[in-house]
This record gives C-alpha cells, structure tokens and sequence, in this order.
C-alpha cells in the first residue's frame, strides 16, 4: 500500500504520520504516480499533486480515515505485517493526544490482537537462544564477508561506473605498454587515457569490491596496499613501504627494473595494484600523495587507487593523475532488495519496509547495513520496523548530535514526549552553543501553549518568560564560569534551554519567510564588538597621548564621538577641497587621530537605517585627503604612544613607550624631551614577532635609510635617556613588541594596542 | 582643538566651577601633608579636570608631560603566572591608570603597579616632603617624594581589587598617595571610603553651565541668541562636558545662529528614541526582533548596555502614562541588576524589551480594548 | 583572646597596646606578630609564621565571622560602639591639641555622624580641618562625611508622598547630579521611614524590604540612578497604597 503525504495535518505532524504508516506496513512515497493508493491531506488543497491524484483517481485519504484504514488492516493482517500489540498501542497513543473517548474501543482491540501474537519479548528470549547455539555452529564469516558480491552484477549500483572500470583495466596494457615510447608523452595530457584510475564515494558501497571484482575477472593478480601499510616518502618510494612477500615484485613492476631484459608480459601475471584508502595518508606518509605521483608517472602496472572523499586538500595533485570514477550511494530500493536476498538466505523475517528503514538510515553504507542487521539478528529472527528504529536511534546516540540537530528536536513536535533528561541531554550536547541557538530563535515560534490569543497578549507574555529564563541562563553562566559552580550546569541548561522551549515551543515551526533555525548573532557581535573596542582603544591611547584630552574611553565614545565625526566630516563637504583638507589634517595631528583612527569614528558611528557619516563627500575630496594626511607624516610631530621593538630577548616585556614632544621648559626632573617625528600609517604588522637578530639587522638599515631621508626621530626609552631610531608606520591589527634593551637600535613603530581582555 | 578641552582650567586658580573645591585642595597640598583622596560625583563634572590641576599645583608644570605607555606585568598567581597589559599615562611623579580595564584581573593591577613604585622608591625618605622651588618661574611649592598614583573608575573594581586596594594603602601610604576617581562612591568599599578624603564634586548648576558657555563663546567671539545657552544647558542634564560638546556640535552644524535653532543629540542618542518608538508603535514578536537587531548595533558599536538600558527607559517613561511608570522603572532596574550580574548584556535588554512590550500590550488593550 | 565590635572602637589600638606592655619596646618586634585581614595569606601563613608565637590576640568585626571552635577556644571581650560622651571629650581632647574650633552643633554632628567609630570621628574632624580650616562648622562635617544634608532626603521623600511620579524623579536626578551615594540615600531614607509617625506598619515593612533589596543591589553593581528611582517608586506606591504587583487583566 502506497501512499503519499501531502499537506500537514492539524493533528499529526509529517513525521509522526509517516511512522505510523511505515509501521502499519504501509510506504510513503513523496510524488503520486499510477501505483499510488492513496494521498493523504487534510482537505482538498489543490496543488500539484492533488491535481494529479485526481487524474489518476488515486484516494483521497483524510486523517480519519487512515486511523481507520490501520485499524483495519490490523485485523486483517496480523501474520506478516507487523501488526501486533505494538502497534495497537502506537495507535491507541496517537489518538490520545485528540480524542479521549476513543481509547477505549482501541484497548480492545489490543487486547484480542494481542491473543495472536506471542509477546515479542518472550519471542525474543527463546529466538536469542536458539541463535546462540545457531552462531556457534556456523562460521565465524560475518555477513559482509559471506555476502560480498562475487560478480560484478551483484555489485549493487554504480554499474555504469563498473564497466567503466573494466574498460579502462582492460586497455591498460594496450595503452600504456604495447605502443612503446612514442605515446607517453601524449598520454599524460591526454584525458580519456589516465595510468590510474581514482574510486571515489562514502565508505560501504563498493568501491573496493568493484576495484578486486574487476581486476580479478580480467585475470589481474591483485596487491592491495591499505592505510595500515606505511606508505611514506620517507621510504623513499612506494614499493619500498609495502611490507610483506610482495615487496620485491612490486618494486619489479613498477618500476619495471627486471621487465628491462624481459618483455615478455604472458609469463608475468598481469598485476594491478590497489592503494585503498589513498585519502588516510597521514603525517606518517608523509610526501605519500607525491610519491604515489611519481609511481604512477613510472609505473609499468594499473593503479587503481580508492579515497572517500574526492575532494580532499590532500588529493588535489593526485587527481591529475586519475581517472576519476565517483561513486554514488545506492538507493534505498537497491539495498532494501539485496538485503532481502540476504535476509531470506539467512532464514530472516524481516519486513520490507524495515529493510527499506534500515536501507535508508545507514546513509548508503551497504556494510553498515548489513551488520546492523546481521547484529539484529543474533537477538530474534523476526525483524520489525520499530526494532530497526530503535536500533538505529540508539546507536545514532552515540553519535554527535549537532547543536542545531539538539534544536531542532527541543523545538519539533515530539518534545512532550521526550523525558527530562533527554531534554538536558540534548541541551548539554553543546552547552554553548545549543543556549545560543535557542535565544537566536525562539522569538520566532508560534508557541502551542498559546491557545486563544487574538490579541497576541499571551504570546507576548510568554516570550518575556522565555527572555527572562534566558537571562537567567546567563547569570548561571557566569557562576558557573567565573565561579566555577559547576553543580549549576543543569540549572544553566534548564533555564537557557528547556524553559523558554517550554514557553516557545511550536508545533507550526517558525514563521517568516526563512523557516529554519538561525545561528547563534550573539558569536559573531560580540567577536565585532572586541574588535571594535580594541580600535576604539587604540583612538583613546593616541587621544591620552596627545595630551590634548584626558577622558577615559568610556567618554570619549558616548560624548565625545559625534563631534569628533563632524569635526572631521563637516568641513570635507562644506568647505571647498584644500581648505577642507588642511583643517582636517590639522585637526587630525592634534588630537593623534591617524587614517585607521578616522575610519574607526565613522565605523562606530554606522547605525543601520541612518545616513552614511561619509555621505555627501565627494570621493575627490577624500582622496585629496589621505594624501594630505600621508604628505604630513614626514614633518609630522605627532604625539603618539609607540611601539619600541627592540629585537633580542623573546620573552621580555612588552614596552611601548610614547614620544613625548613637548620642548621641554624647565621643571624637576623632566627627560630630555625633544621634537620627534612621527607618523603612524600603513606599516606591515609585522613589529610583533621580531626576535631574531636578523631583524635587528634589517631594523639598523631602515633606521639608517630613514635616517638619510631626514626624518629625525627621537624616542624617549623610559630607563635610558637616550635617544634614536625612528620607525615605519603602522597599520591596525597587531602592534610592535619590545623588549627592553638598553640598546638604542629602538625601532618604534606605530600603535594598535592589542588589548587583553 | 576642541572647545572641552582648549577652555579646561589648567590650575586651581583658573577653576571657574567648583571654585571654593578648588580653593580648598589648594590650601590642603600647600599647607598640609596630602592625604589619600576620593573624588567622587556624575560624569562630566569635573573631577578629571580638578584631579590634573591638583597634580599641577602640587608638581608644576612637570605634571602635564605625560607619557602614555602600555604597560605590562608578569604576575604570580599561585599556580599560574598572569599576563597583564594596561595603558598608563605617566609623568615623573604621578602615575595614572584605569585598574578595571583588566578586567577579572584588577586585583593584580592595584598590587602590582603599588609595589612596583614602592620598590623604586628610597625607603628611608618615607614620603618627606620639603620645599623646592622651581627656578624658572619662581614657585614654590611642595616636592613630595611619593608617588601619586591616580586610579579612575574605581566604582567598577571588584571586590576583590577593592580589598587589595585597602591593604596597599595601608602599607605603601609612605610611598605613594592614592588619588581615586569614580562616578558613585556607594560602589567604594567602605574600608577604602574611610581610608581617604572624600571630596564630592557635584555636577554643576544649569546657571553656571550658563556662564561657562557664554565665556567661551566670548573667547570664540560668537555671537550668541538669548536663550540659547540656557536651552543647551538644560539638554546637558547637568554635565558640563556635554554642554560644551552640544554647543560646538551647534555651531559646526550651522552659523550663525538662530534661536530655535535644533540642539542635535548625540548619534546613539537619536538610535535609541528610534527603539523607543518602534517599541511603542507596535508589541509584537517580530518587532522584537527587530529591535534586537537594532540593539545589537548599539552594543556593537561600543555604547555600554547599561547606558542604552536607561537611556531607553528615558525615551519610555517620556511617552508613558503615570500608572505605567513605576512598573517599568522597577523592570528596568531589575534588568539591569542581572545584566550586571550576567554577562550578555543583549538577553537582559531584550528581556527588559519583552517585558515592557508584554506590559504595555495588555495596558493597551485594557484600556483601549 | 578574641576582640569583637563595630570598627572604630578600639580593637586593634587596645590590642597592640597590651602587647606593647607585655614586652616593652624592645622584645615587642620578636614577640608580636601582626597580620591584618588583607594580607596575602592562606592555611600556610597561619601554620608557619603563627605557630611560631605563643600568645596571639585575635580581633574580629563581628562574633559570627569566627568559626565556633575558634571562639571557645578565646576569652572573648566585647567592644562596645562608643557613647557620645566618650567621643565628645575625646574629640574636644583632640581639638585642643590641635587648636581647632569646634562649636557645639558640630561637637554633637560629629558624633552622630560617626555613630560610634571614633576612628571615623577623628578622621572627619582632621579632614574637616584640612579642607575648612580650623574653624569648623556643621556643615562642613557633613559635607566631609558624605553623609546627605536631611533637606535632600526629605524633599525626596516628600516627592513620593505626594504620588507624582515625575516629581519624584526631578529629585531622584537631583541626588545623582548632586553625587550623593545612593547607598548612604537608602540608610538615611530608613531612619526616616521607621520613624515615622504617620504609616502604618505594613507600609513601613514593604519599604523597608525594598530598601534592603535596592541595596543588594548596588552591592552587585547595579546603576545608582536605577535603583534609587525603583525605590523612589515602590515608596510612592506603598504611601499612597497603590498595590504591590502590577496587573492587568
């Protein structure tokens, strides 16, 4: 029975719908076609596929009356399909959540079904001792041994793929050998004609089946080279990695020394070798990918190398080389069907559709199938759906579940009937990352809860519960962290997660146009906003350094910012160019704002939906400006904290020092102050790693080619009263490091405090 | 130059506010032995200014050289040693620094950098003090041999640092004198409240608001409106330092000027009145999360969240019916308690946001069905 | 021995004073050891260097902040806040010595602003002289003790007496402009709320817990202005029985 899930119904969501079918025997399919029984949907909705069920006089089916149509295929199936108990409990369940009154008719119904059947768990008992015995007399092979595909018709899927490979194996020789030296030239470069090929695809579905099958119906001999054979370059070439007997005769074909006297290739078995796994090559092979190449580039036999991922870092110059022949993951039909074949051959009951479940949960991996249900086998001999579900959820447990994943089931239909601790355990799965995602999303959900809410009070209300819970989450955070309370963990996770899922959660998902969970801002704001304070920083330092101001940073950007903005924009769009330009330059060296300073007032000063701080400027005018303000920073006396990078000690602490530029007039105890010249600008940022005494070398010839341009600088060292060096500017990002030094090779440079928080 | 700071009284002499304060710590360096000192009082009053004219006619013009430096320290915290790095403005006999930008770690700041000046100091001089005078320009005043060590924003130290604080004092009072800074002194503990002068500057009047601007305005030769000075002074809310910045911000925006002429607000200023709006015009989910977005700039752009918090319920209560606003003052301060105590400062705004708009809603819909 | 009491009263002073007679000046570095509640030390400080001395006097703020075997294993003496007595003579001492001129309002402001520090006193009164001058008046005490003038708390509380909630809010603004501490605003609002005449208990009760809860609050960090406001308005609404929570239904 075939049917096909249209619309959402009010009562079951999609999934819960598609469970009970699948497991009343029933298959859902996503397009109506000829063999389609029925089409379930609420009402006549109209869309393409009831317009087509129509035409094809498919069924409408209605909620109703596929809680009808199961109960009565429960009656009149109760061998094969797997009805049982079960699944009148399933159904009884189902119900419950709308109508009261039903469940009793329903209990009766379990009650006679359950006569027919003998109790699964009892089943389970006595199948599990006859298996017992039933394994320990057979062989030892597991099922993907003993079933593996002996032609290459068995192979499932990927056919076109296989002959392929037969093809390309089968003129190997005449391609690469017989036609002597004239081609090798050509068939580097020539597409269709690659001495390797490459089998690429997610694990289990075939790949190295195909690659032996293949060779060894064309009569190849085949030596396999896999990931727990050391293949490193190290080992200088490839043969010399691979361990065992075959290491001599490996070496002899490939690089084809012993061929040189005989070319009689009849007496030698024609051999292919497979380097499975090609892709795994770790640190330990290090230069392997490189070797293989060169291998391939010498070698006198097929290569056929297997990797599951194509476009892995590591393979992008080996795929040059190859033959590229991805594989695809069989479909579920596919697998179901060979697994039947097995199933049956073992003496298996197990359902179609629980194979189709199986087949479709293993995510295309044939040999997971089969293990999975050669595992379910040892237990009990007649396989149902729900024991495939149950399978595959308690290993998918073991799994990671994605934070987004842990979302989507907080949030989706099923929750009230997930347990609290299951709650907390997908809450905590990432304890970062899960509270965020919540706070991102939960004001988009149209709460359940909420009954009758015309006015949208109830909702509204419900999402400052939800927004304080949140909070709440963020204050045992902070205990949890900064106090290391760990005992509050739960805590932090039912307030952060589960209270406002409570408050929010919904079975209509979320509203808007873009119906998914969107990632967590508050990661990617709060990482611009440390930024952006680091830069804000770096404007106070030059600010302090001035001397012009003494506010704190704090102040300079509530109160102070805005002038400053139309300080520096006002006159670039009043006033005519150099004029402008001159007043801005000037106002800029007052205050020790450089062109990174500038670009910081008018980012912070961007609020979205307001206008542009640079609007209105034309970009002539900006333009004349940075080179006014770059033509200043020769004869600039610009006050400045600065980086002094002294090259030497690694470990030294970090010491900037300002310039200090006022001619000194009397006073105690004031260093000897003299004019400096600064200028802070573009600069590479490279000032923070300077150790080795070869920069201290390129440093002393800068200073000594600024020197010869005539910028005069001195720097005032706090210990040492001496003075020199000059530096090139700097740019944003990280600022120079210095290490005291008493020696005067000072190299001060620029600043971008890079601040810790 | 901008005007706050070209017309900022560089001596106790040139104090036009606060002139009587002003008055008293110059009798208290000269004649007297300097003790620890609070300043305490809103922002934009003028402690900062008074702090640097006290230093000045403490040490002379040498008081203004600062160097700004960013400072770093090694420090050993039991198990593990700490990087610290802070900026500090410096000059031969004072150091000025703001320990709470450390962070969780402006315990170590405060100990650190004391003993650090306590070790580069003689140990028998013991903070003596004599009379030197500068021969330069013939005054005479005191030389102190301690440090002065200017902390600001010590209302935002922790507990722990306000501890460490208090032992320093007590041991290295020889060495340097402690001059603290801070906008509420509640948030000082008492040990250290006790341990020092406290001077309260509060914030001046709106007639003396007046009476600086016209000076400057004088100064700058501007012609001014009546009325206009005392329209800026009121928009100040009895900060100075605004004042000052709203009357420059009026006349690069337009002069000469007219009478009636628009007092701009400061940029995050009209944002938030824009929030504030949005949150009136509608209550719903999807305003809320737009508000978010809004919010998110705010914070982004470096406003601190517990400013966008009040300066929100400013642009609130403005619209509010009276029965309303007790109720959302109390959400406000409640909100803005966790913030403190939290650390995401967004879900604690947009907690208070939900709040009001789930009030505001069911005012709405009480009163006009 | 175990010193307990308020600050201010004399522990430490009477402490270091019986050391001193014990052992004379000489033996005194040898045979005391000071170590203060700041000092940077944990379990292994008081292991090492205390059992290194025989007799040790401890001095403690309050009897609870001492575990129990500690305390019974002290004689413990109890020092009580001082009298306004003592504290008048002993700063009319002080001012003759320093030749200071106290007249009898500031005599008795001093003491009642120090409630019973006489730590506290001394150092108001040598601040006072520091920034006034050796004449002293009233008001030059309390404006170096920070203690808020009654006409501001008054005019505050007067505000949210009459039910105007903007009214209580110019004043609210006005304290902060002022920089008055807020939490020296809610201690002074106390002593007027419970002494009032004129409210019932239920309202002085539901004030009162506000004023406790606001002031954990700044203990946390919480913004002054904020606070002081949310108080202003839960007294607003306790004197003039508005009801507690807010509903609208």
């Amino acid at each position: 029975m075939d049917l096909v899930n249209m619309s959402l119904a009010s009562r079951l969501e999609r999934e819960e719908a598609e469970d009970l079918i699948k497991r009343h025997g029933g298959r859902v399919i996503g397009s109506v076609s000829k063999k389609t029984n029925y089409l379930l949907c609420d009402e006549d909705i109209g869309g393409r596929k009831s317009e087509k069920a129509k035409e094809l006089g498919t069924l409408f089916l209605s909620e109703d009356g596929l809680f009808d149509l199961i109960r009565v295929s429960s009656h009149a199936k109760p061998k094969q399909r797997s009805k049982k108990s079960v699944d009148d409990a399933d159904v009884s369940q189902s119900k419950k959540i709308m109508h009261k009154t039903e469940i009793k008719s329903t209990i009766q119904l379990t009650n006679s079904a359950s006569k027919n059947v003998a109790n699964k768990s009892l089943a389970s008992g006595a199948n599990l001792d006859r298996k017992m015995i039933q394994t320990a007399q057979h062989s030892a092979l597991t099922w993907t041994e003993k079933y593996r595909p002996r032609v290459p018709n068995d192979i499932i899927g990927n056919q076109s793929l296989v002959k392929q490979l037969h093809d390309w194996l089968e003129r190997w020789h005449e391609q690469f050998l017989d036609t002597g030296n004239k081609k090798k030239g050509k068939t580097a470069n020539d597409s269709g004609a690659k001495k390797a090929v490459l089998l690429s695809g997610t694990p289990g579905i075939g790949k190295t089946t195909s690659a032996k099958l293949v060779s060894q119906m064309l009569g190849f001999q085949t030596i396999e080279v896999n990931a727990s054979d050391s293949r490193g370059k190290a080992d200088a070439k490839i043969e010399k990695g691979i361990r065992g007997s075959n290491a001599n005769s490996i070496k002899e074909l490939v690089s084809n020394e012993a061929l040189s006297a005989n070319l009689d290739w009849t007496k030698h078995p024609k051999t292919v070798l497979i380097m499975d796994e090609v892709d795994g090559m770790s640190a330990g092979d290090r230069g392997g990918i490189a070797g293989l190449i060169s291998s391939i580039k010498i070698s006198k036999i097929p290569i056929i190398c297997i990797c599951n991922d194509r476009y892995s870092q590591k393979l992008k110059s080996l795929v040059n080389y190859c033959l590229l022949l991805s594989f695809r993951k069989p479909t579920k039909q596919q697998k179901a069907k060979r697994l039947m074949q097995v199933a049956t051959a073992e003496g298996l009951q197990v359902n179609e559709i629980a194979l189709e479940e199986l087949a479709e949960r293993v995510n295309g991996d044939m040999r997971m199938a089969l293990n999975q249900l050669q595992y379910m086998s040892l237990s009990m001999s007649v396989i149902k759906y729900d024991d495939v579900r149950q399978r595959l959820l308690t290993s998918a447990k073991d799994e990671d579940i994605s934070p987004f994943t842990a979302v989507d089931k907080l949030f989706g239909f099923n929750v009230g009937k997930l347990r609290m601790d299951e709650r907390i355990d997908l809450s905590m799965s990432d304890p970062d990352l899960v509270p965020l995602l919540i706070q991102e999303n939960y004001v988009n959900y149209r709460p359940s809860t909420v009954s009758k809410d015309d006015n949208g009070i109830k909702r509204m209300s419900s999402i400052a519960c939800a927004a304080e819970s949140i909070g709440d989450g963020d204050i045992f955070n902070v205990q949890i962290r900064k106090y290391r309370q760990w005992q509050l963990s739960q805590n932090s996770a039912l307030s952060s997660c589960i209270i406002p899922n409570v408050f929010c959660f919904s079975d209509l998902g979320i509203e808007g146009e873009r119906n998914f969970n969107r990632f967590g801002g508050w990661l990617g704001k709060n990482s611009t906003l440390g930024k952006n304070m680091r830069f804000l920083e770096d404007l106070h330092v030059h600010f302090l350094a001035s001397r012009e101001s003494n506010s704190g940073r704090g102040t300079l950007r509530i109160e102070y910012l805005t002038l400053l903005l139309k300080r520096l924009t006002e006159p670039l769009r009043v006033l005519p160019k150099d004029e402008a330009v001159r007043e801005v330059v000037d106002f800029m060296n007052t205050y020790s704002i450089n062109q990174d300073d500038f670009d910081t007032i008018v980012e912070l000063s961007k609020f979205k939906g307001c206008p542009d701080p640079l609007g209105g400027i034309p970009s002539a005018v900006k333009a004349a400006l940075t080179r006014a303000y770059k033509e200043g920073s020769k004869s600039r006396m610009v006050r400045a904290a600065d980086f002094v990078s002294l090259p030497g000690i690694k470990k030294a602490p970090k010491r900037r020092i300002a310039a200090i530029l006022e001619p000194s007039d009397g006073g105690l105890g004031e260093n000897n102050d003299e004019v400096t010249a600064e200028s802070e600008e573009e600069n590479p940022s490279d000032a923070e790693d300077l150790e080795d005494s070869t920069v201290g070398e390129k440093l002393q010839k800068e200073l000594q080619s600024l020197n010869k341009k005539g910028v005069q600088v001195h720097l005032d060292l706090k210990d040492s009263g001496k003075l020199s060096a000059k530096k090139p500017p700097i740019g944003r990002g990280k600022g120079g490091s210095g290490a005291t030094d008493k020696k005067n090779t000072a190299r001060g440079s620029g600043i971008s405090a890079k601040r810790k928080r | 130059m901008l005007w706050v700071d070209k017309y900022r009284p560089k001596t106790l002499d040139q104090v036009l506010v606060h002139q009587d304060i002003a008055q008293n710590l110059k009798k208290l360096v000269t004649e007297e032995d300097c003790p620890h000192l609070l300043f305490y009082g809103p922002s934009g009053s003028g402690k900062k200014t008074l702090i640097m004219a006290l230093l000045r006619q403490i040490f002379g013009s040498s008081a203004e050289k600062v160097k700004v430096e960013n400072k770093t320290w090694k420090v050993d915290a039991g198990s593990r040693t700490i990087d610290l790095e802070l900026t500090t403005l410096s000059s031969t006999n004072h150091v000025e620094l703001s320990p709470s930008d450390a962070g969780f770690q402006d315990r170590y700041i405060v100990q650190e950098i004391i003993k650090e000046m306590a070790k580069n100091r003689p140990i028998d001089t013991k903070g003596r003090k004599g009379v030197l005078v500068n021969l330069v320009s013939g005054n005479a005043y005191l030389a102190y041999d301690a440090i002065f060590l200017v902390l600001n924003e010590v209302d935002k130290l922790s507990r722990e640092a306000q501890h460490s604080l208090r032992r320093t004092m007590e041991k290295y009072s020889a060495y340097c004198r402690l001059i603290l800074c801070c906008n509420s002194s509640s948030k000082v503990s008492e040990a250290i409240r006790s341990r020092c002068l406290n001077v309260r500057i509060n914030a001046p009047t709106e007639e003396q608001i007046v009476k600086v601007l016209e000076f400057i305005g004088k100064k700058e030769g501007l012609q001014i409106p009546s009325g206009f000075t005392a329209r800026i002074a009121e928009k100040s809310n009895r900060s100075l330092r605004r004042a000052i910045l709203s009357f420059e911000t009026c006349r690069v925006q337009q002069y000469p000027f007219t009478s009636n002429q628009a007092i701009p607000p400061m940029d995050w200023e009209e944002y938030i009145f824009e929030i504030a709006s949005d949150i009136m015009k509608e209550q719903s989910p999807k305003r809320l999360y737009q508000v978010r977005q809004k919010l998110y700039e705010l914070l982004v752009n470096c406003i601190p969240p517990e400013i966008i918090l009040k300066r929100l319920l400013y642009e609130l209560l403005k619209k509010l019916d009276a029965e309303l606003k007790h109720e959302v003052c109390r959400w406000a301060a409640y909100y803005e308690h966790r913030m403190r105590l939290g650390q995401k400062a967004i879900f604690h705004i947009e907690a208070f946001v939900a709040k009001f708009m789930s009030i505001y809603k069911s005012f709405l819909i009480a009163t006009f069905g | 021995m175990l010193f307990y009491g308020p600050p201010g009263t004399g522990k430490t002073t009477t402490a270091l004073a019986i050391a001193h007679q014990l052992f004379g000046p000489e033996l005194y570095k040898s045979r005391v050891l000071e170590l203060n509640a700041s000092d940077d030390r944990g379990i292994n400080v008081v292991r090492t260097k205390i059992k290194g001395f025989a007799a040790v006097a401890v001095g403690s703020g309050q009897r609870q902040g001492i575990i129990e075997p500690l305390a019974s294993r002290c004689a413990k003496f109890r020092f009580k806040p001082l009298s306004e007595e003592i504290m008048s003579s002993r700063i009319t001492y002080i001012c003759n010595q320093e030749g200071l001129n106290l007249d009898a309002e500031a005599l008795s402001t001093i003491s009642s602003i120090s409630q019973g520090d006489l730590r506290r006193a001394i150092t108001y009164l040598q601040s006072a002289a520091r920034l006034f001058g050796s004449s002293i008046s009233s008001k030059d005490l309390i404006s170096v003790s920070g203690v808020i003038p009654q006409e501001v708390v008054d005019a505050l509380f007067a505000a949210c007496k009459s039910g105007n909630f903007d009214l209580a809010n110019k004043e609210v603004n006005n304290v902060i402009a002022e920089g008055y501490p807020v939490s020296q605003m809610f201690s002074q609002l106390f002593d007027i709320i419970v002494e009032a005449d004129d409210l019932s208990d239920e309202q002085k009760a539901r004030i009162c817990r506000k004023l406790g809860e606001a002031d954990k609050c700044l203990v946390d960090g919480a913004d002054e202005y904020l606070q002081l406001l949310d108080v202003a308005g839960s007294t607003m609404r306790a004197l003039c029985n508005m009801p507690e929570e807010f509903s609208y239904n």
